[in-house]
C-alpha cells in the first residue's frame, strides 16, 4: 500500500488591497554642496530652469552661475539637461556638456555648487475617494 | 562644432534597464556646425536622430560610414528623413567602401527582409567617393584614413570653426603588439580637440579578443596621450558591459589619467568641441 500523501498545502498570504499603497517614481535635483545645500526641486513634466536669476525654479547662489544656467525637461520619459549657453559651463560627472540625459546619481556642477540628480520611489496612501454626488447636481 | 551621441553601443543593440545610462543603441554620432550636419554611422541610434530631424525643415546632410557591419548601418531602414522628399543625403566614403556601400545598403532593404526598397526612398540620396586628400563640405573639412578591422574600417578627421575631431571606431591597434599601426594612427590623431574612440574592451579582456578588430580603453588612452588630444570620448561599448561595469571603467580611467579629459559616451549626451580644456 503506498504511503499516504504528506503534501503540505500552502495557502498564499492574503494580498493587500489592490490600491492600498501607491508607488510613485519621482526625480529630483538636490543641492549637495554650495549655498542653499539641501534645497530640493522635485521634477515633473514641466521644464525647469536653474541659475542665478531669482526667477529660476532652482536658484543657484554662486557667482560662477549664469542667470539662466541650465534647464531640465522631460523627453521620452527621461530627464534631459540642456546648458543654456552658460558662460562657465555645466558639468555632469566632471564632463562639460551641452546636453545630457540624466541618470540616477549624476552630479551636476556649476562653479562651486554641486547638484545631485536622484530617482526615488515614493510610497503613498491613495487619495480618499470623493463620495458620489447626488444625482441632479446642486440645487 | 557640437557633437551628439545617438548610439554608443557596439556589435548589437542592448535595450533594457541595465544599459539605460550609457544606452543600448548602436553607433551613430551627429556633428553640427553653422547650421550644417554630418552624421557618422547609421546604427540603431540614427532612428531617434531621424525622428528629431523629421520635425525640422529638410536639409542637406553628409553621412559618413566607418564600415558596413550591422551595428553601423542597421538603423537606416528606420531613419525617417530617408523617406521624406526634400532631404538630400550625400554619402561620402573612401574608395574601397564607396564601391560597395550602395549595394550593401540596398541588400539591407531587399524585399525579402524589408518592405520598402532602397531605390524607392523619397529623399535624394547620392554616393560620392572621397579622395585621399579629403573634401570640403560647407564649413567642414573632412579627411579619411584606414583603420584596422576585419573587412576594413575608415576613420575620419573633421575640422570646422577652428576645432577638430577624430572619429575612429572599430579599430584594433595594441601599441605593444603592433607599433607601426599605432604610430600611423597617432599621426592622424595629432592635436585633435576631441577623439571619439573605440574602447570596447578593457585590458583584462583583450587576450581573449585579440584580432576581433577593437581596442581597449588602455589602448585609446595611450593613443590620446601620444597624440596630445584634448578630450577623449570612449564609445562602441561592449554589449556585455552593463551600466555598473561602464561606470566603474569610466571612474578608473578618469582617476588613473587625471591629465586627460576622458568620458564614456552616453546616449543623448552632447558636447561642444572646444580648443581649451575645462573652464
Amino acid at each position: 500500500m503506498p504511503p499516504r500523501s504528506t503534501t503540505k498545502v500552502i495557502k498564499p498570504a492574503p494580498r493587500p488591497e489592490k490600491d492600498s499603497l501607491i508607488i510613485e517614481h519621482i526625480c529630483l535635483l538636490k543641492i549637495l554642496r554650495g549655498k542653499d545645500a539641501g534645497t530640493i526641486l522635485e521634477l515633473g513634466e514641466e521644464t525647469v530652469a536653474a541659475g542665478r536669476s531669482e526667477y529660476c525654479d532652482l536658484f543657484i547662489d554662486d557667482p560662477s552661475a549664469s542667470r539662466q544656467h541650465f534647464e531640465v525637461g522631460g523627453q521620452y520619459g527621461m530627464h534631459v539637461l540642456t546648458d543654456l549657453d552658460s558662460t562657465n559651463g555645466t558639468m555632469v560627472n566632471g564632463v562639460r556638456v551641452a546636453e545630457c540625459r540624466l541618470s540616477n546619481g549624476d552630479i551636476v556642477t556649476v562653479g562651486a555648487t554641486e547638484i545631485g540628480f536622484f530617482e526615488q520611489k515614493k510610497v503613498r496612501a491613495p487619495r480618499a475617494k470623493t463620495p458620489p454626488r447626488p444625482p441632479g447636481g446642486i440645487h | 562644432m557640437r557633437v551628439k551621441f545617438w548610439g554608443t553601443r557596439g556589435s548589437i543593440p542592448t535595450p533594457g534597464r541595465t544599459t539605460e545610462k550609457y544606452g543600448g543603441n548602436t553607433s551613430c554620432v551627429e556633428v553640427t556646425h553653422g547650421g550644417r550636419r554630418v552624421i557618422l554611422d547609421g546604427g540603431t541610434g540614427i532612428r531617434e536622430l531621424g525622428i528629431r530631424m523629421a520635425g525640422e525643415e529638410p536639409s542637406e546632410v553628409v553621412i559618413l560610414f566607418s564600415h558596413c557591419h550591422w551595428d553601423h548601418i542597421q538603423g537606416l531602414p528606420f531613419f525617417v528623413p530617408f523617406f521624406k522628399k526634400g532631404f538630400r543625403f550625400r554619402i561620402a566614403a573612401p574608395p574601397h567602401l564607396s564601391r560597395r556601400i550602395k549595394a550593401i545598403l540596398g541588400k539591407q532593404m531587399a524585399s525579402e527582409v524589408f518592405p520598402v526598397d532602397f531605390a524607392d526612398l523619397g529623399s535624394d540620396i547620392s554616393f560620392k567617393e572621397m579622395p585621399a586628400s579629403g573634401v570640403k563640405v560647407g564649413p567642414f573639412r573632412i579627411r579619411h584614413f584606414a583603420l584596422n578591422h576585419p573587412g576594413g574600417s575608415a576613420g575620419y578627421r573633421i575640422e570646422a570653426g577652428g576645432t577638430s575631431l577624430v572619429y575612429a571606431t572599430d579599430h584594433e591597434f595594441a601599441p605593444q603588439d603592433d607599433p607601426r599601426t599605432f604610430d600611423a594612427f597617432v599621426r592622424h590623431l595629432k592635436g585633435a580637440h576631441l577623439y571619439i574612440a573605440d574602447g570596447q574592451y578593457v585590458e583584462k579582456e583583450y587576450a581573449e579578443r585579440h584580432g576581433w578588430g577593437h581596442s581597449t580603453v588602455e589602448h585609446v588612452v595611450a593613443a590620446a596621450k601620444a597624440a596630445r588630444v584634448l578630450r577623449l570620448a570612449v564609445t562602441h561599448h561592449d554589449p556585455m558591459h552593463d551600466d555598473p561595469a561602464l561606470t566603474g571603467f569610466e571612474h578608473d580611467a578618469m582617476k588613473q589619467h587625471p591629465g586627460l579629459e576622458i568620458f564614456f559616451a552616453r546616449e543623448g549626451i552632447a558636447v561642444e568641441v572646444r580648443d581649451t580644456l575645462r573652464p
